[in-house]
Formats: C-alpha cells, structure tokens, sequence
C-alpha cells in the first residue's frame, strides 16, 4: 500500500513535474490568501498590512517551495536532470573547450572500439553455437592428449573416408549428433551471367546445422531427402559471402546460382560467423555420389557429445569402434586410431602468436585512452580555475559538496559519453579496413565479420562512463573544495588552489609522457626486431630466387616424370642458373615426422621428430644451402636405386655427435609406392642410408631457432603438390625470368596449372611471421605516434596555462631586470624537469611492460640501450618543442602590459 | 522549524498534523490552526515545516489530498487521513503514551 503510493508518487513527480510544481504553487498561494483573510478579520488589518505581516511569518515562499520538493520521492533523479540541462549548457557555452575535449576522446574511445570489436569478435566473445562445450572434432589420427584445437589443424583436417564416419556414426552410444563436411573449390555463375572463380564450396551432411546448434538467420537448413542424388542442387549462404556478393539482401532465398555450371537454389542464410575454415557456402553431401574408399580420408568429422558424456567415457567408446573396424577392415584401416578433442573456433588457423598480438594490442589501445583521459583531466583542471568563482557562488547559496562534485562529474561523463558516440561512428567507419589489415596479418581469419554491434557498442559507453567519473574526479574534487568568504573575497586573482591544482596538472603531464614512452619502447623494441627477422639469414640465399607451384597428379610415376620435365623446361629458360623442387621450400614450414636411427635406442619425444622434405637434385644449390658432408641427390637415386636420406646439421649434431652420420641407416614412416592421403595404402616402415649433410634453414620462419629437418628424394616419394624453385643467374634475370617462366612451363604441357610466379623474397614478406609483426608494428605506431601527439598538445596546454598564470609574476621579474633568455631558460627548465621525471617512470614502466612482448623480440635485447636512448631523446624534444611556444610567449611579456593585465 | 515555544520532538509534527486530521478534512492554514488550538497554543507549525510534513504524509499514503474551495471561497487543496493513516495514528498514539508515560516517571522518580 504505502509502496505503491510512493510508486506512484515518484512517477508523479517524474512525469507530470510541471502539474506538482503549479500544485505547488497554487496551495501556497491559496494558504497565503486564506491568511491575509485571517489577519484582517481577526486584527482589523490593511490588506497590505495583512500580507506583509504574512509573508514575514511564512519567511520566503520559494524557501518553503524548496524544502517541500526535496521530500518528494525522486527528488535525485529530479536533480540529476538538472544537473544534465546545467551541464549541456555549459558545454555548449565553452564550445571551444568541448570540442577539444571530444575530439580527443573520440580518437582514443573511437581506437578502443574498433580494437575490441576485433579482439572481441576472434578472442573473447562466445562461439556462435549451442553449448560449444559439448562439440568434439574427431581426429582420424592419434593427437596428444587434452588438445583443444583451436583452429583447422594441419594435424587434424580432412583425414576421415565416409565408410568409416558411417560406422562411427551409426555404432556410437555418445553422441547425439555427428556431422562432416569436406571443401571443394568451384567456380559460381549468377543470375546475371557473371563468373567468380575460387569460391570455396564447403559439402556438408544433414545434420550439420543441428550438430552445431545453428538455425539460418534466412531461409532454412537442409531438409531430409536433399542428401539424395537429384535432391540436392539446394546451397546454403555464409553470412560473409551474403553481404559481400549479394550486399546482404533479403531476398537471396529463392535465387539461383551455378556451381560448376550445374544450378543451385539458395534456401538459407548462416548466422555471422558459422563457418567450415573458409567455405563461402555449403550444400549437401550426397553419400551417393562421394568416394566410397575407406582408404579415400577427406572428410572433416564432428559430434555433440549426449548431456553428461565426458571427453575421455567418448574417447573410450571411439577406440573400441576404431578396433572394431580395424578387425573387419586390415587393408585400410590398420593403425588407424581415432582421437577426440574439444571443436575450438572451426574457421582458421588463428594461431596463440595472434591472439598474444591482439590482447597486447588492446592493451597498448588502452594507453593512448588513459594518455586522452589525462588530457581531458587537464583540460578539465584548467577550466576549474573558471568554474571556481561559481562553485563560491552556489556553495554560498547552500550546494552541499555532494551536490558540486556530482554537478561536476555529470558534466565530464556527458563529455565522455559525447566522446565515446563520437568514438563509434569513427569506429564504424574504420572497422572495415582495419579487418582488412587484421586479415592481411592472418589475425581475423578471412571470412569473419566483424561488426560494430551491441556488444561493442555496450563496451564503448562503459568504457566511457568509468573513463569519465575518473577522469572527472580529482578536477571535481578540486572545484568542490572551496571556502566562499574566500573565493567571495578575492575577486580576480582566484588563484588559490592553484598550488595543488598545479601540482595535479603535472603529475597528469609526467604520466602522460611515462605512458607515450612505454608505447613507444614498445613499438622501437619490435620495429628494431622487425629489422632483424628481415634481415636475418635463414640459411639460404633468397637473392635471385623464383617459386611457382603446382599439382602433379595422383600416380608416382607421373608425378615424377612431370616434375623431372617440369625442372628441365625451367632450366631451359634463358638467365635460369638452377631450378628444382621440393615438397616445401623454406618459410612453408614441414611436416614433423618420428623417426628412428639404427643401433640407437627408440626415442619417442620431440626430439625424435623432424621436418620432412621431398626435394629433387640441385635443390640445395638452387637455394644456397650448403652441402657440409657426403653428396647431394642426383637424377640417379630414383625408385629402383637404394633408398637414401639427406640431414640438416642439427640432426647430425644431436643424434651423431660423435659419429660420422654418412653410410648411417635412417627410418621414418612412410607409405608406398608414394604419396600422401589417398591412394596411399598403409603406412610401411623403410631404411635409408644417410648419404649427406646440409647446413640448417630456419624452415618455417625466419624468426624460429633453425629445424631438425631430412630430406628424401621426390624421385623415390613424391607428393602431388609440389614446388618449383628457379635461380636465375642476375637480378635483371631474375626480373625476366618472373615474367617468362610461366607460359614456358605451360607450354610444355598445357593440360597442367601453374601458380603465379614469385621471388622469394615475397614469399617471406608474406610469412606468417613478418605478417604478423607487420600488423602489430603499424597499429603500434600509429598508437605510439597519437599518444605522442596526445602528449605534446597536454604539454603545451600544461605549459601554456602555466605562463599566462604567472604573466603578472614574470612582468615584475622582467621589470627588475631579469632577461629573456632566463626566463625562456626557466620555462624550458621546467618542461626538461617534467620530461625527465616522465622519462624515468616511463623507462620503469617499459622495463615492466617488455615481459609482454618478450615473445615477440627477435635478437635485440628488452634492455636495447639504442631504443631507450631513441625514445628518450624524441619524447624529451617533443616535450620541450610543445613547451617552446609558451616559452618564448613568457620571454616576450611586456613589464608594463603584465602589470596593468590585473 | 518549530513554534517559539516548544521545540518538537522528531515525528511529533507528524503525529500532531494526523491527530488534527483525525477530527476531518482540511487545508493547510486549517490545519496548522487546528494544532494550535489541541495543543493550548504551545505548537505553532509555519508553512516551512507544514508543507513539506503534509508532502511527506500524502507521498507516504497516509494522507490523501483533494482540491475544494474554502469557506471565504479560495480554492485550497484539503488533506484527509486515509485508511492507512488512521491506522499508522492509531499505532503511533500508544507508542507516544507509552515514552510519554515512560518519561513522566523518569522525571519524576529523578524529582
């Protein structure tokens, strides 16, 4: 009862505020006039006599009026919208001091939404599926134990045949659901005749949608009989794909399309980011008309695990069916084992390397908003000074101090906020060539989308209300403080506070400049790294040096011949010094294999894997990498000769270290005749005679310690894609050879595809570790140099009010005789003192920080004496070129002028 | 915020403007009348302690208000107990007895 009246009461006075207040009004009104009545008929009064002696009892209407609002329920929120219009109009009334304000949040909030809304999307936000937790990949291979695969893992991708999932599929007792899918590449016409090439079309079996979880946001999924032949010209859209060739609209459901000339219907739209790696659309898998091998292992597998099952009780059941099938199927399915592992984000390999960049990017975007936060605070502190006469005045008038500090931080969270909107339309409008650049550095995988959404938009205006009450804090504590027969009295100079504001203005300043340089120590420390993976040796010579790739078909013998063709047309080409092949050139990383040395005992760790190169004759020359011991392949150690193995050093170092590896025996896995995935039979265990030694090549990237690598000869173990390497004889060679090499090599045999010709060196450039650091290193800078400008307009405004506050002081200084050069001297003193108090914190805090980026550093020290004195010297120049201005403004104060200013 | 003659113990306003109501509606001058009068004139309530009491009691819901014309023919807004009202009066008056009773002996045993 009393609830709800007071419910009531407070909507009341909340909505209907005009009608309380002329209540208000009029019952006052109405008691004043019944009492001038009283007082004349009772006293005989005048009437004017009567009111005056009225209004002296009642002692001021508006007083009364005053305390009776402030027992009304929601007096507070009534108050906070006063405070709201108070703070409007004066913002509005400084636009000058707003419009710096908001431009520097918005710079700063605007980074941070953009960066979160990227990190957010890749790192931090949930799967887009029902209970990813109970989402299991099924591994048609043994993986160490508690994995969690985070991405398509070269371990575990397309390496179970349909037999098999069928088995599994329909034998298990611990999944709900289990689905596959497997990409093929195709071409797509549309409506309107035209042709996209390369489009990746993910087949996937029925269930796949409810094994995720997953409802389109158009259209619908598969239905029941589209896996039958005839049934299934029906696709599927992932959202990316919907928006960038179709700009998201919503009438897609119904349309045709062709794939491979064959036409398709399009029945539904995937939600954002539901994606098979980086299928642009799916349609179903028709067992029908797939490769029914169990030896044919190109299928992708996952499950829903049933309510209750765990990890290993499914692992367990999976090894018992695996046995099973082993038993009744020898030929292809002996060894096999099956391991389960928890389905991580199923799109791209979004490597820990990345996700350590993207949350240290993040952080590093969190300081430029504490260096704009420190300026807003100074820009804030400076207006206090302002604001002081008028927090006397209200003060005098019965503010409490409450009432002024929240006066104060509504005024600067509004600010933020305005900040903080402003922020999201910049973020919005950079978003999308920053996913370019996150893609480009293989941050975001290709095909994510990345949206400024609620999500992020909720974060922006958290971010901005906390950034705005701290920010707004020590300048409204500032303001509140004030004594008014103080600040009544002292009618200009109302420099009193001034020493602590000061003092709060500086410190504001020396953090300012310590955050810049934690910033750009970590931006010199990598950009210096940077420089040294670039130029550092990976143990080949990349000068000169070509690559193209290519399929060579599914039979050895082919494949050999063509590859043998393939280098001698190469050779052929005028300028062309070496050419060669190999399974895997240098920065595209190798295979790790077991492997076992004769007359030694079985190791099992790490150690006794290593990198796995197929590679022709000439390969070591064509990349300059040098024969240390024994020979190089020939043309001659071909599948009739004995089997022989080529080691990098550091096997030979490691395993043979008192030995001489040459005429050693040397076994690994392998299958025969050739061949990797599918028309390999079972894998076989053969000897090969080390026949020589090369020196080591820092294999898949240039910044990784060198790998334990052997190599084979294609001609006795080939792969079907393979790699062509070309050293021409000059770099103008090399520039003609690039532009030559390919239609010579199809016009030996136009029935094959080649790929673009390339030099090395932009095949390096492209690595996964230069991408990487190249992402972090023009984000970082761009960090790096906003914070430094942050930090030089702080200055200059520190230094600026710092002069004009003191021009009286300074006049009479000049008066009696001081020159200019000492005050100049003075005020460019006063920065240096600041600089050098920033510069110490921030070398402190850069010295705490490194340890995150200490990953990141290759071959330069997190103490490196040139980056600190690099960073130092260029802060302290800032600082003092940003002070220079109010400098000389001092220097030129006129004695006279500055003592009539009062 | 009281009457020059004796100041009020806290919820003693309150109680003494639901004691006036009691004996039916009225407008504010009324009731600050009304209290003078039940109190011999010991209490006399200004319209700055009136008002904002008379708020708090109808936001409450003990009170209730309506708009009616006076008998010189002023419109004035009259207050009238609620249900609630006479029943928070009721609880309040034996409370008031008992410290009233209480400190009577207080002082007179002292005495």
């Amino acid at each position: 009862m009393s609830l709800a009246s007071r419910v009531a009461s407070f909507l009341r006075n909340l909505f209907f505020s005009a009608r309380v207040e002329r209540e208000l009004d009029d019952e006052l009104r109405g008691y004043v006039e019944m009492a001038v009545d009283e007082k004349r008929i009772s006293q005989g009064l005048a009437d004017d006599a009567a009111r005056r002696a009225v209004l002296l009892e009642v002692g001021g209407v508006d007083q009364v009026k005053e305390s009776v609002r402030d027992v009304h329920a929601g007096v507070l929120v009534d108050q906070l919208r006063q405070d709201l219009s108070y703070a409007i109009r004066m913002l509005r009334k400084n636009a000058g001091f707003t419009a710096a304000a908001v431009t520097t949040l918005a710079l700063g909030i605007g980074a941070n939404t953009a960066i979160f809304s990227v990190v957010d999307t890749v790192v931090f936000r949930p799967l887009p599926y029902k209970d990813p937790d109970r989402l299991v990949k099924i591994c048609g291979k043994a993986l160490p134990r508690n994995m969690r695969l985070t991405a398509v893992d070269a371990n575990c991708s397309d390496d179970v045949s349909l037999p098999n999932f069928l088995d599994i599929r329909d034998q298990n007792h611990v999944f709900e659901q289990m689905a596959a899918d497997d990409g093929v590449g195709g071409s797509i016409t549309y409506a309107d005749g035209s042709r996209e090439r390369g489009i990746n079309v993910a087949l996937v079996t029925l269930e796949w949608l409810s094994t995720l979880g997953v409802q389109p946001i158009l259209g619908r999924g598969f239905l029941a009989d589209e896996d039958r032949h005839g049934h299934d010209r029906v696709v599927i859209l992932t959202h990316a794909y919907w928006k960038r060739r179709f700009g998201s609209d919503p009438h897609v459901v119904g349309q045709t399309l062709a794939i491979d000339r064959d036409p398709f219907t399009v029945v539904g739209v995937l939600p954002p980011n539901v994606l098979r790696y980086g299928a642009d659309l799916i349609r179903p898998l028709v067992p029908a008309d797939y490769p029914p091998g169990r030896g044919y292992r190109d299928l992708d597998v996952f499950a829903r695990l049933k309510p209750g099952v765990t990890l290993a009780q499914a692992q367990a059941e999976i090894d018992t069916i695996a046995r099973r099938l082993e038993e009744q199927y020898r030929a292809t399915n002996a060894n096999s084992s099956y391991s389960l592992a928890q389905l991580g984000r199923y799109y791209a390999p979004i490597q820990r390397k990345a996700h350590q960049g993207l949350l240290l990017i993040l952080g590093a975007v969190g300081v430029v908003l504490l260096i704009a936060c420190a300026n807003v605070a100074n820009l804030l502190l400076a207006r206090s000074l302002a604001r002081y006469r008028e927090c006397v005045i209200r003060a005098a008038l019965g503010a409490g101090r409450a009432r002024l500090i929240r006066q104060m931080l509504v005024e600067s969270v509004l600010l933020f906020l305005m900040g903080g909107l402003s922020g999201i339309l910049l973020a919005r409008w950079s978003i999308d060539s920053l996913r370019a650049l996150a893609v480009a550095g293989d941050y975001v995988p290709e095909r994510i989308v990345v949206a400024v959404d609620g999500r992020v938009f909720a974060f922006t205006v958290i971010v901005s209300i906390i950034a705005g009450v701290v920010a707004g804090l020590v300048p409204a504590l500032q303001a509140s403080r004030v004594d008014p027969n103080d600040g009544l009295k002292a009618s200009t100079q109302a420099s009193s506070g001034g020493v602590s504001r000061n003092r709060a203005n500086r410190l504001l300043i020396v953090s300012e400049l310590a955050l810049s340089i934690v910033l750009l120590v970590g931006f010199g420390l990598l950009i210096r790294s940077f420089m040294r993976v670039q130029a550092a040796s990976g143990g080949f010579n990349a000068e000169r040096l070509l690559v193209t790739d290519s399929d060579g078909g599914r039979s050895f013998a082919s494949a050999v011949m063509f590859w043998r063709s393939a280098v001698e047309q190469a050779r052929a080409v005028p300028g062309v010094e070496f050419a060669a092949v190999s399974s895997r050139p240098p920065v595209h990383g190798a295979r790790r294999q077991p492997f076992m040395i004769a007359g030694h005992p079985i190791v099992t760790d790490e150690d006794a894997r290593a990198g796995d190169i197929l590679i022709g004759p000439d390969y070591f020359r064509a990349m300059g990498i040098p024969l240390l011991k024994g020979r190089a392949f020939t043309e001659n150690d071909d599948g009739a000769a004995p089997l022989v193995v080529i080691i990098s050093q550091s096997l030979a170092r490691r395993h043979f270290a008192n030995e001489d590896p040459i005429g050693r025996l040397l076994k690994v896995k392998e299958q025969t005749p050739m061949m990797c995935c599918t028309t390999a039979g079972g894998p076989s265990e053969v000897w090969r005679e080390i026949v020589g030694v090369v020196g080591d090549v820092r294999q898949a990237n240039l910044d990784e310690p060198p790998a334990v690598t052997l190599y084979r000869p294609y001609s006795q173990m080939v792969e079907h894609d393979m790699y062509l390497l070309v050293r021409t004889r000059s770099s103008s060679d090399a520039t003609r050879v690039e532009a030559n090499l390919r239609s010579a090599l199809v016009a030996a045999d136009p029935s094959r595809e080649w790929s673009d010709v390339r030099p090395m060196h932009q095949v390096i450039d492209r690595s996964e570790s230069i991408r990487l650091r190249r992402f972090v290193l023009t984000l970082l800078g761009s960090f790096a140099a906003l914070a430094l400008v942050l930090a030089a307009v702080g200055t200059y405004g520190v230094m600026a009010y710092a002069v004009a506050d003191r021009t009286r002081e300074i006049g009479i200084r000049v008066a009696l005789g001081a020159s200019r050069s000492v005050i100049l001297r003075q005020v460019l003193g006063e920065t240096t003192k600041l600089a050098m108090a920033g510069l110490v914190l921030g070398g402190l805090a850069a010295q705490a920080m490194t340890r995150f980026i200490s990953t990141m550093l290759f071959d330069v020290s997190s103490a490196d004496v040139v980056t600190y004195a690099g960073v130092s010297l260029l802060l302290a120049s800032v600082a003092l070129l940003a002070s220079y201005i109010p400098a000389r403004r001092a220097a030129q104060i006129d004695p006279m002028v500055a003592l009539r200013h009062e | 915020m009281t009457g020059s003659k004796t100041s009020l113990l806290q919820g003693t306003l309150d109680l003494l403007i639901l004691r006036a109501l009691s004996l039916g509606e009225n407008h504010g001058l009324g009731i600050a009348n009304r209290v003078r009068q039940i109190t011999d004139g010991t209490f006399d309530v200004k319209p700055g302690s009136l008002f904002p009491a008379l708020h708090r009691l109808e936001e409450r819901g003990w009170l209730s208000a309506e708009w009616g014309e006076s008998e010189n023919r002023r419109r004035a807004k009259y207050y009238r107990l609620t249900r609630a009202g006479r029943r928070h009066l009721e609880t309040e008056t034996a409370s008031w007895d008992r410290v009233a009773s209480a400190m009577a002996s207080a002082i007179a045993a002292t005495s």
